[in-house]
């Protein structure tokens, strides 16, 4: 098994926080949006492209 | 675990794909535990990995608790990732759902990847973001060995997570 690369940072790195905090909340977004597709408006307001599947 | 679901799970040959819309399938364990996986456009990583390719992640989830042992699902998830690049010449972002199990997932896809021969059909770059002990995320960045694209892809992961790092 190939290592993975390993970051590591402080709470303080505004933007290394600030990406994955915004990763994990699209994400979130997301899999709300393909489960029951009730939060569509929020997947627009995230700037995220997608075509309606549901 | 009884003789006939050690010997079912043990099985080479994928479970029943079932296409629920485009790029978002279905498939059912031989224990009837249904799994739903769909890949996405995921624009969220648009410039860590470059703006100019096809950013799309994907996630899976069986509608109950599962054996996760069960090398058939495993085997199933692979063929839908194999499948995808068949289709694709993109970049697929994973991240270990964060709900203080993604050690265990990233365990569990790791070995999926390597028990199925992943590395015959696309590249993986693994990344462990930690920013203390309660806040660590697995992520991967999957594309096409064949990939026009691969040296661009890999030149711009790793110099976005060296932007990403703490300077000194």
């Amino acid at each position: 098994m190939k290592k993975a690369i390993k970051i590591e940072i402080k709470p303080e790195n505004k933007k290394a926080v600030a990406f994955i905090e915004k990763i994990i909340a699209d994400k979130k977004a997301i899999r709300r949006f393909l489960s029951s597709g009730d939060n569509y408006d929020e997947i627009k307001s995230r700037g995220i492209k997608f075509v309606n599947p549901l | 675990m009884t003789k006939s679901n050690q010997e079912e799970s043990n099985s080479s040959i994928p479970y029943k794909i079932e296409i629920v819309f485009e790029n978002s399938f279905r498939f059912t364990t031989s224990q009837d535990v249904n799994y739903k996986l769909s890949f996405y456009p995921f624009n969220s990583i648009i410039g860590f990995v470059n703006n100019q390719i096809p950013c799309f992640s994907f996630d899976f989830e069986p509608d109950k608790k599962t054996n996760s042992k069960n090398a058939r699902i495993g085997k199933t998830i692979i063929s839908l990732i194999i499948d995808f690049f068949k289709n694709n010449d993109a970049v697929l972002f994973y991240l270990c759902n964060p709900d203080g199990k993604q050690h265990v997932r990233n365990y569990l896809f790791n070995k999926w990847y390597d028990s199925n021969n992943g590395d015959n059909f696309f590249i993986k770059e693994d990344a462990i973001l930690t920013i203390d002990e309660t806040n660590r995320y697995y992520f991967s960045i999957i594309f096409r060995k064949d990939s026009k694209n691969a040296k661009v892809i890999i030149e711009s992961f790793k110099s976005s997570i060296n932007e990403l790092v703490d300077k000194p």
